[in-house]
C-alpha cells in the first residue's frame, strides 16, 4: 500500500468538502421547494416525462459516441452534425410527401414516417461513413488529439456546408395529425410523440445491445474494441468493422434526428452542436464505451435538465432557474465523476488510456 | 543563460528605436489626409464648381469618375446568429438593386462580418474605419457589436445606421457615439407599446416574461417590465431560457404555477416557435395568450408555430400606412432574388437605412462637371440626423436628437389562423393596437 | 489505356467538387470579386473588366492540385494526355450540370432544384458555364509544371501563390498603403479597386519567382560561407538577427496602422492563451476543453474591479469608505490570482480523472462559467446578457511620453519616435502591452519547459503511473500545470476587457476553447514557436479573411482537416512530438530537428505513445 502524499490528502479532503457542500445544497433546495407546495405531483411527473423524451434523444445520439469511442478511443466531435444531417435530409422527404398530400391518412402517415426515417438514416449513415473514410481513417494511429481536431474541423465544415447548400433559415417539418394530441394517464397528460420517441429509443437501444452481444458482427465489433491487432490476426476485417460501427452510429443519429424533428418541428443548420455536446456528456456520464451506460446517461441527463432547475434551484430563491439547467447538468456530471471516475456504469474500454 | 541574453537583445532595440526612428506625420494625420485631398480636389476644379466644397472637420470622401460609391455593412453574416445579419444584408442588396446608380456612380456594397459579439464588432469596425473610401456603414446587427464598434466608426468620421441593434444604451445621450443612428426600434419604445397594449388594451394585470439570454431579448423584456409595472401591472414570473434550447416545456410548467394571464416572450423565430407550440401542451397555459416583438415578425415564425400561432400577438412597425409597398414590391423582389421568404425580421429596417443613406448622399454630395463626387462627412452625418418624415417600409422615419430614427408609432398585430390559412401576409394581419 | 482511367476518375471528382462549391454558394457570392482585371474602353469611358475572378481562381486551384497529385514524379507523354483528359472530364461534369440543372425544374410538377439547393440560381449556371476552358487549362498547367526542372517549378509555383494571395488579400494591401501615405494614384498601375492589374500581376509573379529561384540558388553558398566562420561570429550574427527582429516588432504598429494592429492584438490574446493551454495540454498532456473559463474569469474580474458601473463601484467597505473602481494595473494581479485560484479549484476534483473524462469535465466547467455570467441570478453583479460596460481603457504612462512632449512642442530624441496614436485606447498602444505580455509568457513557458517541473509534466504526459512511481507528486504537478495555464489565460482576459471596453457573456463560448486547442495542435503540440505560428494561422488569417463572411468558418473546418491529414505533427513540431510520430528517427536526433512534410501514410505509420501504453 502506497502512502499518499500530503497533497493528495489535502485534495481528497477538499473533494469531500465540496461534495458535502453540493449535497447539502441538493437537499436543502428540494426541501424548500417541496415545502412551498408550488408544484403538485402531476407537475413533477410532467417534468420527468419531458426529461425522458429529451433524454431518449440524447441517448440515441450518445450511442454513436460510445460505439465509436469503444472501438477507436476517439471523440467523434462531428457526430452532432451527423444527427443534424439526418434531421435535415429527412425534412426534404417529409416536405415532398406532405406536398403530395401523403401524410394525411393514418396509413399514409405511418408509411410516410417510415419513408422519412429511411431517407434520413440513409443520409446520416452516408455522412458518417464518409467522415470515417476521409477524416479519420488516415489518422487511425496518430496521437489522440489529432483526430479530435479533424473531427472539430469536419463539424464546422458540415455545418456551413448545410447552411450553404440549404440556407441558414429554419425549416419546419409538416405536422402529422396522427401524432398530435395526448393520452391521459390519470390526471397526467402524456403527448403521443413523447410515447413514440421513448418507445422507439428504448426499442432501438435494446436491439443494438442484442446486436452487439449476440450476433457474429457484434462479436467482431467487441473483438476489435478489445484489441485491433489481435482481431485482425483472427481474421476479422478491422476496417470493415469500423465502417459498420460508424454506420450504426450514423443510423441511430439519423433516427434521433427525425424523432427530434417530430417533437420540436424545426430543423436548422446548427441544430446539431448542442445536442451533440449533451449526448457526449451523457455517454461519459454513463461510462463511455458502454451501451447501457449511454442509455442510462442520456435519460439521466434529460431528466436532470428538465427537473433540476425547479427541484434544486428554485427553492434556493435563484431567479430564472431554467436558464441554469446546463450548469446543473454539468455540475452533476462533475459530482458523479469525482466519485465514480469512469461513469455510472463504468467504462467498457479494454485498453488502459494514458 | 541563452534566454536571458535574447531578452536583453529584445530590450536593446527598443532604446535604439526610440532614439533613431524617423520623424513622422503629426498625430492628427488621419483626419488631415482627407482634408488635404479635398482641398486639392477643390482647387483643381474650382473655376467650374459654383460651391467649392469646404472640408468639414471630419473630412471629405472623393469619388472619381468611374469609381463606385461605397457603402459598407457591418453585420453578423457568419456563425450561429448569421440569419440576423444575412437577412439585413439582403435588405441592403435589394435597396441597391432598386437603384444601382446614384449621381452617375454605381453603388458598391462591401462589408465585414461582425459576429454578433463585442470583439467581432470591434474588429469589423476597425477595419471599416481604415478604408477611407467608405461613405456610410449599415450595422451593426447586435447591440453588443455596437458598444465597442460605434465609437470607432464614429471617430473615423463615418456615420452608421443600425437596422437591428435595439439596446437603449446605444442612443443614451451620455454614451452615444456621435455617428450612430438606427432604424431599429429602441427597446424602450417597443417595450412600452407592449406594456400599454397588455395593460390597457387587453386589461390584463398579471404577466409572465421569458427572454432567451440575447441582449435583444433581455433588453426588451426589461423595458417591458419597467413600463408594465409603472402602469400598475404585476410580473408574476420572469424566466429565461438559452437561445439554443428546444424544449421549453419545463420552463413553461414553472411559469404556469404562477398563474399568469399573459405571456410576453420577445425572442427570435426559432425560440418563439418552440414556446408557442409547446405552450398549448402545458396545463394552465393552454388559453393564455402570448406576445412577441419584431424579432418574431417573420414568416419563419408563423411556419414554425404552426396551428398554435392562432391568437398570438406581435408588436411591430405599423404597416397600415406603408404596408402595400412591402407586400407588393419588397417581398416579391426578395423571393425572386433569394428564393426564400425573409429569414429574420430586420430586412425592412436595413432597406430603409440604405435609402436614408441614398437620400443623404443626394442631399449633400457636390458634383464636379467631370463627374467627381465630393461628400463631406460632417454634412453627410448632419443630413442623416436631419432625416424627417422619410417614408420607408417600416413607417414614417424621423431621426431624433439621439439618433433614433425608427417610426415611434408601433402597432400590435393579432395573428389569426384563418388569416394565415387564407394566405395573408404578416402585414395584413389584424391590427389590434393602437385602437383608433 | 489503363494509365488514363485514374485521370478520368479524378476529372469527374474535380467536376463534382466545383459543382459542390457552386451549390454551397461560394462561386456565386464572389462572382464579381475580381483577382486580375484590365481596363477597356466602353462607350468612351474606361471600364475595368475582370480577367480572372475569384471563382475562376478557385476552379483553377482545384483542378491544378488534383491533376498535380496524380502525376508521377517522372511524367510521360501519356500522362500529359491523361491530365488534359482529366480537365476535360471535369469540364464535362460542370457543363452537364449547367445543362441539366435548370431543366430539372421544367418537368412541370412545380419542383425546382432551387427549392432544395438555394444557390442553384441562374447566376450560378452562368458562372459555371464560363468555366469550360479553365479546367483543361489548369490541367495543362499542372502537366507543364511537372515537366520543368524542379527549381524552376518551385519558383513558378511561388510566383503563382503570391499572385493569388495578394489578389485575395488585396484590400489589406490597400489599407496598408493608405495608412503609410502612399498615394493611390502611384499604385494604380499595380492595384485597381480590389483587383490586381495585368502589369501588377506580372510584376508580382516575376519578382517572387525570381527571388525564390535566386534564394534557392544562393542559399547553400551562403550557408557554406557562414559555416566557415568562427562560432563567435555566428553567435553575434544570431544576436544581431534577434535584435533586428525586436526592432521590427517594436516598429510594427507604426506601419501596420490601427486595423492591422488590431489583428495583431487578437493574435496576441490567443498567443497568450495558447501558451497557457500548451502547458496544460502540450506539456502535461491533460486535455482541457474549458480553457475559456479562465479567460472569462480574468475579463470579468477586470470588468468588475475597474468599471464605474459595476456593483463594486457603488459598494462601501464597513468603515463607510467607498470601494470604487480601481485602475488597470492594480486590478491586473487580482485577475491573475483569481484565475489561478479557479484553476487550482478546478484541478482538485478532477485529479483522478484521465483523458476524455477530464476533457468533458473541463468543458462542463467552461459552460458553467458562461451560463453563470449570462444568468439572471448574477445579473446584479455581472450584468447578465446585457454585459458589463464602460471598462476604462488601459493607461500606460510611459507610452504617453511621445504625446506629452508633442503637445508641449518639445523635440527631444525620445519624442522622435512618436506613436502615431492620439488616444490612450488605440490598438497600436495595446500592441505593446500584449507584446510585453507574450514575451513574458513565452519566457516563463520556455524556462518551465526545461525545468524540473517541465520534466515532471512530460513524464506525466507519457505515463502517469510510471511518473508517480518515479516519485513525482501527481497532485502538485497537475495543480501547478492547471494554475499556470489559468494564469496566462486570466492575463489574456484581463487585457481583453479594457480592450473591448465592454464584455458580454457571448464572447466566452466553447468555440474559443476549441480554437485555442486547434491552434496549439496545428502549430505543433508542446512547441512554443508553434503556438505563435498557430495563432497567426488560425486567428490572424481568418481575421484577414473577414470579407469572406460565412465561408471563413467553412474554410476553417477544411483547413483543420487537411492540415491534420497532411501534417499531423503540426507546423513547428516540438522534438518530442516528432519522435513520437517517427520513432525511426530516434537513432539520429539530428534528423528530427529538420522535419519534412510527409504524407499521412508515413507520418502516422508508427504508433503513438498512448497507443503503445
Amino acid at each position: 500500500m502506497r502512502r499518499s502524499t500530503t497533497g493528495e490528502q489535502l485534495a481528497t479532503a477538499m473533494r469531500w468538502l465540496t461534495a458535502i457542500a453540493v449535497v447539502g445544497v441538493l437537499i436543502y433546495g428540494p426541501f424548500q421547494i417541496l415545502r412551498s407546495g408550488k408544484y403538485g405531483p402531476e407537475n413533477w411527473i410532467a417534468f420527468v416525462i419531458f426529461g425522458l423524451s429529451q433524454g431518449s434523444l440524447y441517448a440515441l445520439i450518445a450511442l454513436g459516441y460510445t460505439l465509436v469511442y469503444g472501438i477507436l478511443r476517439m471523440i467523434n466531435f462531428a457526430h452532432g452534425e451527423v444527427f443534424m444531417s439526418g434531421a435535415y435530409i429527412g425534412f426534404f422527404a417529409a416536405d415532398a410527401l406532405n406536398r403530395a398530400g401523403r401524410l394525411d391518412s393514418t396509413g399514409g402517415a405511418l408509411l410516410g414516417l417510415a419513408v422519412i426515417t429511411l431517407v434520413a438514416v440513409a443520409g446520416s449513415t452516408t455522412i458518417a461513413v464518409l467522415l470515417e473514410r476521409i477524416a479519420y481513417r488516415p489518422l487511425r494511429r496518430a496521437p489522440r488529439l489529432v483526430p479530435l481536431i479533424t473531427a472539430i474541423g469536419a463539424s464546422l465544415f458540415l455545418q456551413y456546408t448545410f447552411s450553404g447548400l440549404f440556407g441558414s433559415g429554419l425549416r419546419t417539418y409538416p405536422t402529422i395529425d396522427l401524432l398530435k394530441g395526448s393520452f391521459r394517464v390519470g390526471s397526467v397528460p402524456i403527448l403521443k410523440v413523447h410515447v413514440l420517441v421513448f418507445v422507439a429509443a428504448v426499442g432501438l437501444m435494446t436491439a443494438l445491445y442484442l446486436f452487439v452481444q449476440r450476433t457474429r458482427a457484434g462479436r467482431a465489433m467487441r473483438a476489435v474494441s478489445e484489441d485491433k491487432d489481435t482481431a485482425a490476426l483472427m481474421g476479422i476485417n478491422v476496417d470493415g468493422v469500423i465502417v459498420q460501427t460508424f454506420m450504426l452510429g450514423g443510423a441511430l443519429a439519423g433516427v434521433a434526428g427525425v424523432l427530434h424533428a417530430l417533437i420540436y418541428g424545426q430543423v436548422v443548420f446548427n441544430m446539431g452542436f448542442q445536442p451533440g455536446l449533451k449526448a457526449f456528456t451523457a455517454a461519459v456520464l454513463g461510462g463511455i464505451g458502454n451501451v447501457p451506460g449511454a442509455m442510462l446517461g442520456g435519460l439521466f441527463l434529460g431528466v436532470v435538465e428538465s427537473l433540476g432547475p425547479a427541484l434544486f434551484l428554485e427553492g434556493l430563491g435563484i431567479p430564472a432557474p431554467h436558464q441554469l439547467k446546463d450548469a446543473i447538468a454539468f455540475s452533476l456530471l462533475v459530482l458523479v465523476l469525482v466519485f465514480r471516475p469512469t461513469g455510472i456504469l463504468g467504462e467498457r474500454v479494454a485498453e488502459k488510456r494514458a | 543563460m541563452k534566454v536571458r541574453l535574447s531578452a536583453a537583445a529584445l530590450l536593446l532595440p527598443l532604446f535604439l528605436a526610440v532614439a533613431c526612428a524617423p520623424e513622422e506625420a503629426p498625430p492628427s494625420d488621419t483626419a488631415a489626409q482627407p482634408t488635404e485631398a479635398a482641398a486639392v480636389g477643390a482647387e483643381s476644379t474650382a473655376p467650374a464648381v459654383p460651391v467649392a466644397p469646404v472640408a468639414g472637420p471630419l473630412g471629405v470622401v472623393d469619388i472619381a469618375p468611374g469609381d463606385p460609391i461605397k457603402i459598407a455593412y457591418m453585420l453578423v453574416v457568419a456563425g450561429d446568429n448569421q440569419t440576423l445579419g444575412q437577412d439585413a444584408k439582403r435588405g441592403i442588396e435589394l435597396a441597391i438593386a432598386d437603384a444601382p446608380e446614384l449621381l452617375g456612380h454605381t453603388v458598391e456594397l462591401t462589408g465585414e462580418d461582425s459576429g454578433c459579439n463585442a470583439e467581432g464588432g470591434q474588429a469589423a469596425a476597425t477595419k471599416l474605419a481604415a478604408d477611407k473610401t467608405i461613405v456610410a456603414v449599415i450595422g451593426s446587427s447586435c447591440s453588443s457589436e455596437s458598444v465597442p464598434g460605434a465609437p470607432i466608426i464614429s471617430d473615423a468620421g463615418l456615420t452608421m445606421l443600425s437596422p437591428s441593434a435595439t439596446a437603449p444604451i446605444l442612443t443614451n445621450p451620455d454614451s452615444r457615439a456621435a455617428g450612430f443612428f438606427r432604424t431599429a426600434h429602441n427597446d424602450k419604445v417597443q417595450g412600452k407599446v407592449g406594456a400599454d397594449f397588455v395593460f390597457t388594451g387587453l386589461g390584463l394585470k398579471k404577466v409572465a416574461t421569458i427572454n432567451d439570454g440575447s441582449p435583444y431579448s433581455a433588453g426588451l423584456v426589461e423595458a417591458f417590465e419597467e413600463s408594465y409595472k409603472a402602469l400598475g401591472g404585476e410580473v408574476v414570473a420572469h424566466e429565461a431560457v438559452s437561445d439554443k434550447d428546444t424544449d421549453m416545456r419545463a420552463v413553461l410548467t414553472t411559469i404556469a404555477q404562477s398563474g399568469p394571464e399573459f405571456l410576453y416572450y420577445p425572442v427570435f423565430s426559432a425560440g418563439g416557435g418552440y414556446i408557442t407550440t409547446q405552450k398549448g401542451e402545458i396545463a394552465g397555459l393552454e388559453t393564455v395568450p402570448g406576445m412577441g416583438a419584431d424579432g418574431m415578425f417573420s414568416p419563419d415564425f408563423i411556419e414554425a408555430a404552426g396551428d398554435a400561432v392562432d391568437g398570438m400577438y406581435l408588436s411591430s412597425p405599423d404597416f397600415s400606412v406603408f404596408g402595400s409597398a412591402y407586400k407588393d414590391k419588397f417581398l416579391p423582389a426578395h423571393m425572386a432574388a433569394y428564393n426564400e421568404s425573409p429569414i429574420s425580421a430586420f430586412h425592412a429596417h436595413a432597406y430603409d437605412a440604405t435609402n436614408i443613406i441614398y437620400a443623404a448622399i443626394q442631399k449633400v454630395a457636390v458634383q464636379d462637371p467631370d463627374g467627381t463626387l465630393h461628400i463631406d462627412r460632417q454634412l453627410f452625418r448632419d443630413a442623416i440626423a436631419a432625416t424627417s418624415g422619410f417614408q420607408g417600409l417600416t413607417g414614417n422615419l424621423t431621426c431624433d436628437a439621439n439618433g433614433d430614427c425608427a417610426d415611434p408609432v408601433l402597432a400590435v398585430y393579432k395573428i389569426n389562423l384563418s388569416d394565415v390559412e387564407a394566405g395573408k401576409g404578416l402585414t395584413e394581419m389584424e391590427k389590434v393596437w393602437p385602437t383608433e | 489505356m489503363a494509365v488514363l482511367t485514374p485521370y478520368g476518375r479524378r476529372g469527374l471528382i474535380v467536376g463534382g467538387v466545383i459543382v459542390f462549391l457552386g451549390l454551397v454558394g461560394l462561386l456565386e457570392a464572389f462572382s464579381t470579386r475580381s483577382i486580375i482585371n484590365v481596363l477597356r474602353t466602353a462607350g468612351g469611358k474606361p471600364v475595368a473588366v475582370t480577367l480572372l475572378s475569384l471563382p475562376e481562381l478557385l476552379a483553377l486551384i482545384v483542378a491544378f492540385v488534383a491533376v498535380r497529385g496524380l502525376l508521377p514524379a517522372r511524367p510521360r507523354a501519356l500522362d500529359a494526355f491523361g491530365a488534359v483528359g482529366c480537365g476535360a472530364a471535369a469540364s464535362a461534369v460542370t457543363a452537364a450540370f449547367v445543362r441539366l440543372g435548370p431543366a430539372l425544374g421544367a418537368g412541370g410538377d412545380g419542383f425546382e432544384l432551387r427549392d432544395v439547393f438555394i444557390h442553384a440560381t441562374p447566376e450560378l449556371f452562368e458562372v459555371l458555364g464560363s468555366f469550360a476552358w479553365h479546367l483543361p487549362l489548369a490541367a495543362l498547367a499542372a502537366v507543364a509544371v511537372a515537366f520543368v526542372r524542379p527549381d524552376v517549378r518551385r519558383a513558378v509555383t511561388a510566383g503563382a501563390i503570391a499572385v493569388a494571395l495578394v489578389g485575395v488579400l488585396s484590400d489589406h494591401v490597400t489599407i496598408l498603403l493608405d495608412h503609410n501615405g502612399v498615394p493611390r494614384a502611384s499604385t494604380a498601375w499595380f492595384l485597381r479597386g480590389k483587383s490586381l492589374t495585368v502589369a501588377g500581376a506580372a510584376t508580382l509573379f516575376g519578382g517572387v519567382a525570381a527571388l525564390r529561384w535566386l534564394g534557392e540558388r544562393f542559399r547553400p553558398v551562403a550557408d557554406r560561407r557562414l559555416a566557415a566562420r568562427p562560432a563567435r561570429d555566428r553567435r553575434w550574427l544570431r544576436r544581431g538577427g534577434i535584435a533586428l527582429a525586436g526592432v521590427a516588432l517594436i516598429a510594427l504598429p507604426r506601419f501596420a496602422g490601427s486595423y492591422h494592429s488590431e489583428v495583431l492584438n487578437q493574435v496576441g490574446l490567443f498567443v497568450l492563451m495558447g501558451l497557457g493551454l500548451n502547458i496544460v495540454v502540450g506539456f502535461a498532456g491533460m486535455l482541457d476543453l474549458g480553457y475559456v473559463a479562465f479567460f472569462a474569469l480574468g475579463a470579468y474580474t477586470m470588468g468588475v474591479l475597474t468599471s464605474p458601473e459595476s456593483f463594486l463601484a457603488a459598494a462601501t467597505v464597513p468603515g463607510g469608505q467607498p470601494v470604487g473602481p480601481v485602475g488597470f494595473w492594480l486590478a491586473l494581479p487580482v485577475c491573475i490570482v483569481v484565475a489561478v485560484i479557479a484553476g487550482t479549484l478546478l484541478g482538485v476534483p478532477v485529479l483522478s480523472l484521465r483523458g476524455d473524462y477530464l476533457a468533458i469535465v473541463t468543458l462542463g466547467f467552461g459552460e458553467i462559467i458562461r451560463v453563470l455570467a449570462l444568468s439572471e441570478w448574477l445579473k446584479p453583479f455581472l450584468g447578465g446578457s446585457l454585459g458589463l460596460k464602460r471598462i476604462p481603457p488601459i493607461k500606460v504612462p510611459w507610452l504617453a511620453i511621445g504625446d506629452g512632449c508633442a503637445a508641449r512642442g518639445i523635440d527631444v530624441p525620445l519624442c522622435v519616435y512618436r506613436l502615431a496614436i492620439d488616444g490612450p485606447d488605440k490598438p497600436q498602444k495595446l500592441f505593446y502591452i500584449l507584446l510585453a505580455g507574450c514575451v513574458v509568457a513565452a519566457f516563463v513557458a520556455l524556462r518551465l519547459k526545461d525545468s524540473r517541473h517541465g520534466r515532471a509534466w512530460m513524464a506525466l504526459r507519457e505515463d502517469e503511473d510510471v511518473a508517480q512511481a518515479m516519485g513525482i507528486d501527481l497532485v502538485r504537478t497537475k495543480l501547478m500545470a492547471f494554475a499556470i495555464g489559468a494564469a496566462f489565460s486570466g492575463l489574456s482576459g484581463a487585457i481583453f476587457a479594457p480592450k473591448l471596453v465592454s464584455i458580454f457573456p457571448h464572447s466566452f463560448n466553447l468555440l474559443i476553447s476549441i480554437n485555442i486547442l486547434a491552434l496549439i495542435i496545428v502549430g505543433g503540440m508542446g512547441s512554443i514557436p508553434g503556438v505563435i505560428v498557430g495563432a497567426l494561422a488560425l486567428v490572424g488569417l481568418p481575421e484577414l479573411l473577414r470579407e469572406f463572411a460565412e465561408y471563413r468558418l467553412w474554410a476553417y473546418g477544411i483547413v483543420l482537416v487537411v492540415m491534420m491529414l497532411y501534417r499531423p505533427e503540426g507546423m513547428i513540431p516540438s522534438t518530442a512530438t516528432l519522435r513520437e510520430l517517427r520513432p525511426d528517427d530516434d537513432a539520429s536526433p539530428g534528423d528530427a530537428a529538420s522535419p519534412s512534410p510527409a504524407g499521412p501514410g508515413t507520418a502516422v505509420a508508427a504508433a503513438g505513445a498512448e497507443a503503445r501504453a
